[in-house]
């Protein structure tokens, strides 16, 4: 795990991280929102040493990084950046085997290894492996770097913005990907972003900076129920607060169970699986005030109300 | 300029520039053309005053307060300066009335304190960001300040001026020439070349011909393409009377500004071709739609949006054409390339610098004014 | 993309060939070189073999060009690490300078500091040739996206790795056009270093201008050209096989 005890950063006479404490636990993902020039992407590039910091402690796994060699640091570490920085001279295939190659795998392992990584983010080897950057689209591109990030099974994950660049809809099916890698990998993931929805879809914990201090650290639920001033309050939305709150929450917790076993639903219903805020979209489109509530295979287990979703008291 | 690094490349120069200054000789007396010179280090030839204040100026620009200065600017611009009064001083110090074949000619350490001089020329102008026309007012400033020292006769007893003086009238001449076949060569390439142009754009299949034909004549050495040329003029000059009248022969300014406006072709017509082309198929389409028929499209719109490239291909071919005269003396065309190939037949090194500095000023002025030029068509057209 | 490639190769095999078949035949000639000089006792430069001449020539472009490749290139790349970024401006322009500096001024100039014969003529040749280079890596060297820089730093690559493994493959493109350059202005140069004492191909034709025999400068021109033409038509089949299908993303 990670983890930083008041560090600062200073660039000639500017101060771009003042004196930050954090600690990201194994496991975790964790998201480092705030506007531009706030300092999470210096932040970031600190933890693996890409810019040396000024004043503070930085430990990885209790070790201060630097004690480190830079370079076995940063072996140990995965990058995924904005812009990718696939290495348009060689093959998907050689760009994701980098890493594996400089910590000195034997050549099967790594081969291996490279036809792993691309069925798990699922790019068909036949297909992908021989192609160069050059001839990926933007999210094929961004998924080649995921994967480069992770060929040396590192037990962190640093990304910053890594899908920033992408239009909405492949941002949206990456960052389920993402949901789903971790789901699996349980990696310890520091991820920058300036897209609040991004982290509060993402992340298990947010970190709020502002001009290089934190403002605000906490679960997506505890920041939207309590945030600490005007600004963390504004970059949750404002007034979008209690929409986004609701995208978080799944239906099955809000409905009204069945008592009985349940029928097949034809026309309209919601899954429990989805989030209160899809059924709240529904409800207005459709001018109803109820929406039957059924399981993956269609079979209804219960209704929910919309009085239930704005009755004081509900959780 | 606060909280700037300092600045390691003058500070280097100028260590360069001394040190070079104390271990060559500043520079060489030679009691006639013909016998060797014996070399004067920097103390024998400008006297210990002299010497340690030029040191001293040196010595100035390796603080690095100075060197990240504006005021490196005059700094530069004194020990350019001082340079012909060096020179003269030197002259002056070795060399008396009565030894009137005696020469000064310049040393190892000279001429290297010269070339670290025009380095740290170059990267002030970088440093403090001065537009390209300071540099040539710099170098127009400095040669004016030569012909100055020059004209007062102090440095008659120099050996570059010594050989020019018994030259003067074939120095003209071979100003003239020179001069006379790059402007030549330039005016006719432009026209054909325009004429190729037009050519290529009526026929866009014959673009790889021509283009890869005029390549094919770029890679030939102009050693060559002139000594091929020799036979064919040689026996057409022998056929036709009219021809030998009009001084083309074998030999001469004929062959030379033949095989020139060969090798001037491929530039101006690559870069006038493709710069048209390359013009921005938006505007072109703007200027359509508000209803500019085609000439006025092509005048008003695409040429100038254009001009840019094809005035650095027409400053590719002088430069080209300033190097080629020089190699066309060998084929008796004339020019400053005789007396660098003169002076090598002779053994005279001073004639040879002779004939080599014109036509390296030549090549830095026409580039200069070139660059100029395209610059302020391109700000021109920023600034619209 | 195929065709180009394969076709490529077919151009220098034919130079290569006509150039050999002039070395060795064009004493063979004979019959026909009379025609041009009528007057002249010897028609066929005799002084030293074509194929001697060949070989001294190309040692000479060649030995300039290993030095001018690991000066220039070696230049920019000291220049572009962090800490000789003070020196870029000044190698940027000293290259764009001195490239309109006329090479038979600079290889004239080398006699007063190096005396005669192949010596000043190397010194020249590899003076000359460091600046196309030059040029090329810095540009080349600069072009490269800064996030694939990075990105490389950040996964662990030393800075000799990075250097070796992606700066300079990326950069290869351009540098070879650069070193294409160098060589082609050296071939016609090296002819020049005749008039300095060197032992090149331009002897016949420096010999025929001094002697007023045409046939001498014919053969000279005839190899120089087929030469130029050979190494040339090389460097292009070596261009066109050195792109990959990696054309470097463009910088946003």
């Amino acid at each position: 795990m990670i983890e930083l005890l008041n560090v600062s950063k200073t660039f000639g006479t500017t101060l771009a991280v003042d004196g930050i404490s954090l600690k990201v636990e194994a496991g975790e993902l964790c998201a480092l929102v705030g506007t531009s020039g706030c300092g999470k992407s210096t932040t970031l590039r600190m933890i693996n040493r890409l810019c040396a910091h000024s004043a503070g402690e930085i430990r990885i796994e209790g070790q201060r990084i630097d004690q480190l060699d830079p370079q076995v640091l940063r072996r140990r570490i995965g990058y995924a950046i904005q812009s990718t920085g696939l290495f348009p001279h060689w093959t998907v295939a050689r760009n994701i085997a980098v890493v594996p190659r400089l910590l000195g795998w034997p050549a099967a392992r790594v081969r291996e290894r490279v036809e792993h990584l691309l069925a798990l983010l699922e790019l068909p080897a036949e297909e992908f492996a021989g192609k160069y950057p050059s001839q990926l689209s933007g999210g094929q591109a961004q998924r080649v770097g995921v994967a480069r990030a992770l060929a040396g099974d590192p037990d962190i994950l640093l990304m910053d913005e890594p899908f920033g660049a992408l239009d909405p809809i492949t941002r949206e099916s990456l960052q389920n990907e993402l949901l789903r890698i971790q789901s699996q990998l349980h990696k310890t993931i520091l991820f920058v972003t300036h897209d609040m929805d991004e982290a509060l879809k993402l992340a298990n914990r947010i970190v709020v900076m502002e001009k290089g201090r934190i403002v605000q650290q906490g679960t997506p639920g505890a920041l939207l129920a309590n945030p600490s001033n005007a600004f963390v309050e504004n970059l949750l939305g404002g007034q979008e607060r209690g929409l986004k709150q609701a995208g978080l929450q799944q239906v099955a917790a809000l409905m009204q169970p069945l008592g009985t076993a349940g029928t097949r639903v034809e026309g309209l219903c919601i899954k429990a699986c989805d989030s209160v805020r899809q059924a709240i979209s529904i409800m207005l489109w459709q001018r109803c005030d109820r929406l039957s509530v059924v399981d993956g295979d269609g079979i209804q287990v219960g209704i929910l109300y919309l009085d239930s979703l704005v009755r004081r008291g509900a959780p | 300029m606060k909280g700037q690094p300092g600045n390691r490349v003058v500070p280097a120069l100028a260590l360069l520039a001394l040190a070079s200054l104390w271990g060559l000789d500043f520079a060489s007396i030679q009691a006639n053309r013909i016998v060797p010179g014996t070399g004067l280090g920097l103390v024998a030839a400008l006297g210990p005053a002299w010497a340690l204040s030029l040191s001293g100026l040196l010595l100035a620009c390796v603080v690095p307060a100075v060197a990240s200065s504006r005021s490196m600017l005059v700094w530069v611009g004194l020990l350019l300066a001082q340079f012909p009064l060096s020179l003269a001083w030197v002259a002056h110090q070795q060399i008396s009335a009565a030894m009137p074949h005696a020469r000064v000619g310049l040393g190892a350490g000279a001429w290297s304190l010269l070339f670290l001089l025009g380095l740290m020329l170059i990267d002030v102008q970088q440093r403090l960001r001065l537009p390209r026309i300071g540099l040539l007012g710099i170098g127009l400033g400095l040669l004016l300040l030569v012909f100055l020292v020059a004209s007062l006769g102090w440095l008659e007893p120099l050996a570059l001026m010594r050989e020019y003086q018994t030259r003067r009238s074939q120095f003209i001449g071979a100003l003239y020439h020179h001069l006379g076949l790059v402007a030549a060569t330039v005016s006719c390439s432009l026209v054909m070349g325009a004429a190729l142009v037009v050519l290529i754009n009526r026929f866009p299949r014959a673009q790889r011909g021509v283009i890869g034909g005029l390549s094919v004549i770029q890679t030939i050495p102009s050693l060559a393409l002139f000594g091929l040329l020799l036979a064919p003029l040689s026996y057409l000059s022998s056929q036709f009377p009219l021809l030998q009248q009009l001084g083309v022969r074998g030999i001469g300014w004929a062959p030379a500004l033949l095989a020139l406006i060969a090798y001037s072709l491929l530039p101006i017509v690559r870069n006038t071709s493709l710069a048209l082309h390359a013009v921005e198929a938006s505007v072109i389409d703007a200027a359509q739609g508000m209803g500019m028929g085609p000439r006025q499209v092509f005048l008003q719109v695409r040429l100038p949006l254009a001009m840019p490239v094809i005035i650095e291909g027409i400053r590719l071919t002088t430069l080209q054409a300033i190097g080629l005269t020089a190699v066309a003396a060998l084929i008796g065309a004339g020019g400053f390339g005789t007396f660098i190939f003169q002076g090598l037949g002779q053994s005279a090194m001073d004639l040879v610098v002779l004939g080599a500095l014109p036509i390296i000023l030549m090549a830095l002025l026409a580039d200069s004014l070139f660059s100029l030029l395209a610059d302020h068509w391109r700000g021109a057209r920023d600034h619209d | 993309m195929k065709d180009v490639r394969q076709a490529a190769w077919r151009w220098p095999l034919l130079w290569l060939s006509l150039l050999m078949a002039a070395t060795v035949g064009l004493p063979h000639f004979e019959a026909a070189l009379r025609v041009i000089e009528p007057g002249a006792r010897a028609v066929i430069y005799t002084q030293a073999p074509f194929g001697g001449l060949l070989v001294e020539h190309l040692l000479l472009v060649a030995a300039a060009a290993g030095l001018s490749i690991a000066l220039g290139v070696g230049a920019a790349v000291l220049v572009s690490r962090p800490w000789g970024k003070d020196f870029l401006p000044l190698a940027g322009q000293v290259a764009s300078i001195g490239q309109t500096f006329p090479p038979v001024a600079v290889l004239a100039l080398a006699v007063p500091a190096l005396g005669f014969g192949a010596l000043p003529t190397l010194f020249a040749l590899t003076l000359y040739g460091v600046l196309p280079i030059l040029r090329n890596s810095l540009a080349g060297l600069r072009g490269i996206d800064p996030a694939v820089l990075e990105a490389a730093r950040g996964m662990g690559m030393s800075p000799v790795q990075v250097l070796w493994q992606v700066e300079l493959p990326l950069a290869l493109e351009v540098i070879i056009a650069g070193i294409r350059t160098s060589v082609t202005i050296n071939i016609a140069t090296a002819a020049l270093g005749s008039t300095i004492g060197a032992s090149t191909l331009g002897d016949p034709i420096i010999a025929g201008l001094v002697n007023g025999n045409t046939a001498y400068v014919v053969q000279g021109a005839v190899l120089i050209g087929l030469l130029a033409l050979t190494v040339d038509s090389l460097f292009e089949w070596l261009q066109v096989g050195a792109a990959t299908p990696s054309a470097q993303p463009a910088r946003t």
